[in-house]
């Protein structure tokens, strides 16, 4: 063996700090085969605890620093060495969110010592640190190719690179860096000419809003109606009139224009936007949902886009208009009378202090508004989803309370929310009514001064009144914006939400599978604190009926779910026809594989629309075939609508066991090469249950299928049996060969018959 | 094929139609708890006239965040290396018992259900859509990573914060208000 493959394994490695504490203690790198980083001290705290194991003394280090305060160079140290011989089976105790590993030790092997504590984030590691380490001791050799540690290499499925941190799925390449605000802009690419329209109307409007005061004030009172007017006339009032009028009409004409521009530009942007989140809804792995209420999720699809989309269409446009026309008043009013603009200008300071104080209120109750409606559209749609229960238990009255309580909380932030703004509004307005109060008095003054003409004063009265509407509008964008980012980013965070199952880039199409099935070493949780499946191993010939047993929760479906990836393993690999499940397309491995589950769902359509669900293109034939071997098609034909009666949430519903015949056919349509049936027939009557086994029969000759039940009847035609106990396959065998064993089979069998025994003896 | 490992310490699991699941009210009158060797808990039950000393049992709160110290499950791993584990009996209250004994449960419930108090907040950075917490708690320093603060901090009714961190560890702050100025403006905003 040359030195390469006597180095340490690439589980964790050393830096130079823990080089010299081991060299301090006579311990030398090139000794140590495996070692591992624990980020907990052995009294559980922030520390750090650094296991190593020297194969050839067979010594296990344990080198730790305790927890220390922020700034502090290093806790405590300690130093602890045990001899390998002492060392007894290894194991981890699984806490809430960390774990403890644990060992017998001493030479009597009676006392259990706690060697180290982790969080969850190391639990991968630890894992394959006791593995490794339990190989190492039986002197057994492992090489740093060996597959365990595929888990550790871990590419981003977008650019490929190896993850820098493996234990946290980031990919510093792939995240989204632009900031939210141009991130939304790209929703509005490809409406240039609509958005350039917009613009240009827009600059129309300002133009006109601007021109209007001038010709109201000083060209049709100062030159005609004023008696010292140069156009003191009957008919240049009518000219008059009949411009202020045109103008009227030109603007309500521009305004249309680009409204017309916008709504198409921004119901398209929302409709872009909603498909956006709804697919990536659909495509993040069933873990995602399992961890999030689907009430809000339909808040985050509908409500966040629309505020989003009223953001742009209300927005943007109405923040370039009122800038305009802010910047344009300006000028002209300071042209008019600069020190009359002086004085509108005074409460304006007072105006943005009161919003800077009051904002981040409005802001929190604006998020806790949010949320408010957020957890009640969660309940409406629990409370609707299980209404059977709701009404089993004659708890209509108590949902509806419960309904109220969050109905109030939502009454009470919005209430809140409107005392907040519509206390600062009527208190803005007053001081701008003051402000107007003093102008007029200001401006009168001049006007009978005669240094001011009586429509300049208009005017620029006209004037004052616009000002205030983009201030106005000003202050309250703010919150808009924040609103809106804040919707923005809970939209992004689904768009972003990297799925856990993805495709790796290098993954094979390998068109039609055989079916032949191997777990290797599968570890798989769906908490970190609950391992269901413990390094399971075994292997299925493509073309066998195989038998799950066990009890309730021994992991079972479990299995069933990895063989279709709806989840990754934790560690350990799937392997079918021979090649890791991940290098598989997940679509060619759908299209392989068909499961019908417990849990079985009716969408809402014909019974023929959800037969052909997987696919789409199948003749009527093929469904009636189908339907024929689930043995569903003489109920279904004695319906009224036959194949076409609608079912699912809202209309006729199915009995279970019709649902099951269904979703059998849905499965058997796919031809698939592997058939999973995970209690498929536990709600039919035995005799149903015989039929549609003997027409399954035919049926799946020469393909893989693997038969999950707890009524052992249903595993009859299996030609082998798995006894699955606490996710470890207990034992395996045929029928007679389990019975001889006298194991868990055996007792499952012997309960199954004693009970039906009892039942014959009492009748 | 993979056997089934026998483990030495495994009892042979006998059950029948009819079996009933007996646990006991533990009392300082019937149980005495106390700490093994290599540091774990052992129970010596006294039960209808037998006793019977139990090497390893687990401690588990029915009711871990209301009620950490009524209803607590004491629990006998039935294999070594597995979490599945037999009922022994129901503490009704940790405080029945006395306070060494009372020392010992929350040496070890403070281990299993592990939530550091934090202390003080040093800062809270969004870099990707990710943020680092730089936090002092009862455990140490750490610096934690999430991914979204309005779905990871619970605000239980009784005013605590629960902040759980992308790898599942859950903090906690007992009153946010009672944090120091600096700390309480770094969270105000997710609350």
């Amino acid at each position: 063996m040359d030195n390469q493959e006597r180095a340490m394994l690439p589980l964790d490695e050393w830096d130079e700090r823990i080089r010299k504490a081991f060299a301090a203690h006579g311990v030398e790198e090139e000794t140590i085969r495996l070692s591992l980083h624990l980020d907990l001290d052995t009294e559980g705290g922030f520390g750090e605890t650094v296991l190593a194991y020297d194969a050839g003394q067979k010594v296990l280090y344990r080198l730790a620093y305790s927890a220390k305060e922020r700034g502090d160079d290093a806790g405590e140290e300690s130093f602890v060495r045990y001899e390998g011989s002492d060392i007894d089976s290894m194991y981890v105790d699984n806490f809430v969110s960390s774990c403890r590993l644990l060992f017998r030790c001493g030479e009597d092997g009676k006392k259990t010592v706690i060697a180290a504590y982790s969080t969850n984030s190391r639990k991968k590691k630890l894992f394959a640190f006791i593995d490794i380490y339990e190989r190492l001791a039986k002197g057994e050799d492992v090489l740093s190719d060996d597959p365990i540690f595929e888990q550790f290499n871990q590419k981003c499925p977008k650019c490929g690179r190896r993850y820098t941190d493996q234990n946290r799925k980031i990919c510093e390449h792939c995240l989204n860096k632009g900031a939210i605000f141009g991130r939304l802009l790209k929703y509005f690419r490809g409406h240039m000419p609509q958005f350039v329209t917009v613009l240009c109307m827009m600059f129309l409007t300002t133009g006109i809003s601007l021109l209007n005061p001038i010709i109201n004030g000083m060209f049709v009172y100062d030159r005609i109606i004023s008696p010292t007017g140069d156009l003191h006339t009957e008919g240049w009032l009518l000219v008059g009139i009949g411009l202020i009028f045109a103008l009227g009409l030109l603007s309500v004409g521009v305004q249309i224009v680009q409204n017309r521009a916008n709504a198409k530009m921004s119901t398209r942007v929302t409709l872009n936007m909603k498909l956006d989140i709804f697919a990536s809804l659909q495509k993040l792995s069933l873990s995602y949902f399992n961890n999030t209420q689907t009430g809000r999720l339909i808040t985050r699809v509908n409500y966040d886009a629309d505020k989003i989309r009223s953001f742009f269409i209300d927005g943007i446009p109405n923040l370039i208009v009122n800038g305009l026309n802010f910047i344009g008043l300006a000028i002209v009013l300071f042209c008019l009378n600069w020190k009359l603009t002086l004085l509108v200008f005074i409460p304006v300071p007072i105006i943005v202090i009161m919003f800077k104080t009051m904002l981040p209120k409005l802001w929190r109750a604006h998020t806790k508004a949010w949320r408010a409606s957020s957890s009640m559209n969660a309940m409406l749609g629990d409370s609707l989803t299980g209404i059977r229960v709701v009404k089993a238990f004659a708890k209509e009255v108590d949902e509806a309370n419960r309904f109220n309580l969050y109905n109030k909380i939502k009454y009470e932030t919005n209430l809140y929310l409107n005392i907040v703004s519509l206390t600062i509004f009527p208190i803005i307005g007053l001081l701008i009514g003051i402000s107007s109060q003093v102008i007029w008095g200001v401006g009168g003054f001049e006007v009978m001064n005669e240094t001011m003409t009586y429509g300049e004063f208009t005017t620029f009265f006209g004037y004052i009144g616009m000002i205030f509407g983009p201030l106005n509008f000003f202050t309250n964008f703010t919150s808009m914006l924040t609103d809106t980012i804040n919707s923005a980013q809970r939209m992004f965070e689904i768009v972003d939400a990297v799925p856990e199952i993805t495709d790796a880039t290098d993954a094979v199409d390998v068109g039609r599978i055989k079916g032949d099935i191997e777990f290797r070493k599968v570890c798989f949780h769906y908490a970190a604190n609950r391992p269901i499946l413990k390094n399971m191993s075994f292997k299925i010939n493509a073309g066998d009926h195989i038998g799950l047993v066990g009890h309730t929760g021994s992991g079972k479906s479990t299995i069933a779910n990895l063989i279709c990836r709806l989840y990754d393993c934790i560690s350990g690999a799937v392997y079918i026809d021979g090649h890791n499940i991940r290098d598989i397309k997940t679509e060619c491995l759908r299209k392989n594989i068909a499961i019908v589950s417990q849990e079985i769902f009716m969408f809402r359509g014909t019974i023929a629309d959800n037969v052909r669900y997987a696919k789409p293109d199948a003749t009527m034939e093929e469904i009636i075939a189908v339907c024929k071997a689930a043995n569903a098609h003489d109920f279904i034909t004695t319906l009224p609508d036959g194949y076409e009666t609608i079912v699912g949430v809202g209309s006729r519903s199915l009995s279970g066991g019709e649902k099951q015949r269904v979703s059998i056919a849905r499965a058997l349509l796919l031809e698939p090469s592997v058939l999973i049936l995970d209690e498929a027939t536990a709600a039919m009557d035995t005799e149903t249950e015989k039929q549609i086994q003997e027409a399954l029969g035919k049926l799946i000759e020469g393909r893989t299928t693997i038969t999950i039940a707890h009524r052992l009847a249903t595993l009859k035609d299996c030609n082998y049996l798995y006894a699955i106990d606490d996710g470890e396959i207990a034992e395996g065998g045929t029928h007679a060969e389990l019975i001889e064993k006298k194991g868990i089979y055996y007792k499952l069998y012997k309960l199954q018959s004693d009970a039906m025994k009892r039942v014959l003896t009492a009748s | 094929m993979a056997e089934k490992k026998i483990d030495l310490f495994e009892e042979e699991e006998e059950f029948t139609l009819d079996e009933q699941k007996k646990t006991v009210d533990l009392t300082p009158e019937n149980a005495r708890f106390f700490r093994s060797e290599g540091g774990l808990i052992s129970l010596e039950l006294t039960d209808e006239g037998e006793t019977k000393v139990y090497e390893r049992v687990m401690l588990l709160r029915a009711f871990p965040i209301t009620n950490p110290d009524e209803f607590i499950s004491v629990r006998e791993p039935t294999k070594r290396k597995t979490s599945r584990a037999k009922e022994v009996g129901m503490i009704r209250r940790a405080s029945d018992f006395d306070e060494a004994t009372n020392v010992l449960f929350h040496e070890e419930l403070d281990k299993r259900y592990f939530t550091p108090q934090i202390h003080k907040i040093h800062s809270i950075k969004e870099k990707f859509s990710f943020y680092y917490w730089d936090v002092d708690t009862s455990a140490g320093h750490i610096v934690f990573l999430m991914n979204n603060p309005f779905n990871n901090i619970r605000i239980l009714e009784d005013g605590r914060l629960l902040i759980s961190d992308i790898d599942g560890s859950v903090f906690v702050i007992p009153d946010p208000k009672k944090l120091d100025a600096a700390s309480y403006r770094r969270i105000e905003a997710y609350l």
